[in-house]
């Protein structure tokens, strides 16, 4: 079971803050979305109000085609793991598991017992003496054992050391092909993470910048490679995202989609083209100066 | 069949809470054992001990554990899928039991207290009569307790609800509304020391049992209502560092 997200016209206010302005967006059941998005851009708002965590101040989240909040059939089918655990710093480990093991519908307690051991959780340690790594690994524990159909993670493994995150992605991925269900991901690691999304969504000062399928967004640049005189020459006057030089060779990243002609100037030229990296994309449409 | 998801967060909270209460009660009654012990060989008391001690200590409790309710305990049970008003039917079930479990013990601790004060010839020498003489008084004593123990741990969630939701500042700033239904259900069982307090001053003669179960319910159905009202629409913060 997937479960698809729409949101319509959502602005969320937190006195005279606009966290979110008006936003407008659809996610097809059955994927794994990256949500990108500055600090303070609202990446955390969206997700509150899609989980149910908060009212929008107007507009309105659909999920499966009904309000989530305060919709009980809805909430159990969600699961928001955000970058700190939802329980008391006084709570044992074993409790936090023992209570989602209670209240969610789709818990598998082989797969969490697996994950307790592959993140080496500490299960009679209170949660106020884990550090921020076990603090992660629980949340991504909970995330993915829940196996709830709609599972929203806001840089929920952020404390996790690289060999952790990457078994995490290991597990999100091997998990999702078994167990297919919509999967967000807001996350800053963005080229660590960014070959697991199938679609992205990049918010900025709470509007939508971007959301297409992230061959697609990669596809709106591109990486040149090549003698540093000749990627000079290349990339003159157009918008660069990012550069790097070793040696003789230049890779340059350029916004915008090039021509036939172009291409084929640029192979002439001895030049190799790529897509563009999704954290220089990043970077670019949510620079200061656009914003 | 499938447990209702109010019963199953009853459970799970008594699961997580009940040990606190346990401990409590276990506290509460090996002070008031050496209190008693020291009492007996003194030979020589003008009050009920039980009565002094329960008098404010276990309300306080309640009144811990009702704030906590919403505070510590909410944002877990939304973030694994349980809504605001599950939550606040499951809790207040919760809230029932512990109740419960504090009106017999407080009713227990009297019939025990009277058997000791009985057997050591303490009863002469009271100031008042003995709270707890009749099977009449320990019923109504039990029916007074579960409502005042109600009251505390509805009032200590009212307040824990409105920090919860208004911040410090008004959260301090509503403190005296949210303890108006304590008042108004102790001065109707007359109860130590804040109703008694307030009838003796008043010069308020003790009310008819049925007169405080009206203040009483009345007392419980407005901060019951208004708490509840408050939790379904609150937004979860973030709970642990």
């Amino acid at each position: 079971m997937t479960l698809p997200v729409e949101v319509k016209d959502l602005t969320i206010r937190y006195g005279d803050t606009v966290a979110v302005d008006g936003l407008t967006l659809g996610l097809d059941g059955g994927k794994i979305y990256g949500l990108l998005g500055r600090n303070g851009s609202g990446k955390t708002s969206v997700l509150s109000a899609v989980a149910a965590f908060r009212k929008a101040t107007s507009g309105a989240v659909l999920v499966d085609g009904a309000e989530p909040f305060e919709n009980a059939a809805l909430t159990r089918q969600i699961c928001f793991v955000r970058d700190r655990v939802d329980a008391q710093d006084t709570d044992q480990v074993r409790a936090v598991l023992k209570m989602s093991r209670a209240l969610r519908p789709n818990w598998d307690e082989e797969y969490a017992q697996a994950l307790i051991e592959r993140f080496h959780l500490p299960l009679k340690k209170r949660i106020g003496a884990l550090s921020r790594g076990a603090k992660s690994a629980l949340s991504v524990t909970l995330g993915l054992a829940a196996r709830a159909p709609l599972t929203i993670f806001d840089e929920a493994y952020l404390g996790m050391d690289a060999p952790s995150r990457y078994a995490f992605y290991e597990e999100l991925l091997n998990d999702y092909i078994a167990h297919p269900r919509t999967i967000i991901i807001s996350t800053h690691l963005i080229e660590e993470v960014g070959s697991l999304f199938e679609e992205v969504v990049i918010i900025d000062k709470g509007k939508l910048v971007a959301h297409d399928e992230t061959e697609a967004l990669r596809a709106r640049g591109v990486a040149v490679t090549g003698p540093v005189e000749a990627v000079d020459a290349f990339t003159a006057g157009r918008t660069v995202l990012g550069d790097q030089r070793l040696g003789g060779t230049r890779s340059t990243t350029v916004y915008g989609q090039l021509t036939d002609e172009e291409r084929a100037r640029a192979r002439d030229a001895g030049l190799e083209l790529g897509p563009v990296g999704l954290q220089d994309l990043f970077v670019h449409l949510t620079a200061e100066e656009r914003r | 069949m499938t447990t209702s998801t109010p019963w199953l967060v009853a459970r799970t909270q008594a699961r997580a809470g009940l040990t606190t209460v346990a401990g409590y009660w276990a506290i509460m009654i090996t002070i008031y054992a050496v209190i008693i012990t020291i009492v007996v060989s003194v030979g020589d008391t003008d009050v009920s001990i039980w009565a002094t001690s329960g008098g404010s200590a276990p309300k306080y409790f309640l009144l811990a554990i009702g704030v906590m309710l919403t505070t510590a305990y909410l944002p877990g049970y939304v973030g694994n899928g349980v809504t605001r008003r599950d939550y606040a039917l499951g809790a207040s079930l919760y809230v029932l039991a512990v109740a419960a479990v504090y009106a017999v013990i407080m009713t227990l601790g009297f019939l025990v207290e009277h058997a000791i004060y009985s057997s050591a010839d303490l009863m002469g020498g009271l100031e008042d009569p003995y709270p707890v003489r009749s099977l009449a008084d320990g019923l109504g004593t039990l029916v007074a307790e579960l409502f005042v123990g109600i009251i505390y741990l509805c009032c200590g969630w009212l307040m824990g609800t409105c920090f919860y939701r208004f911040g410090a500042w008004w959260g301090i700033g509503l403190i005296p509304v949210t303890l108006l239904p304590v008042v108004v259900t102790e001065v109707g069982f007359d109860s130590l020391w804040l109703g008694y307090g307030i009838n003796n001053g008043l010069g308020i003669e003790r009310p008819a049992l049925a007169v405080g179960v009206l203040m009483a319910a009345v007392s419980v159905a407005a901060a019951w209502f208004v708490n509840f009202a408050l939790i379904r629409a609150v937004a979860i913060k973030k709970v642990s560092g």
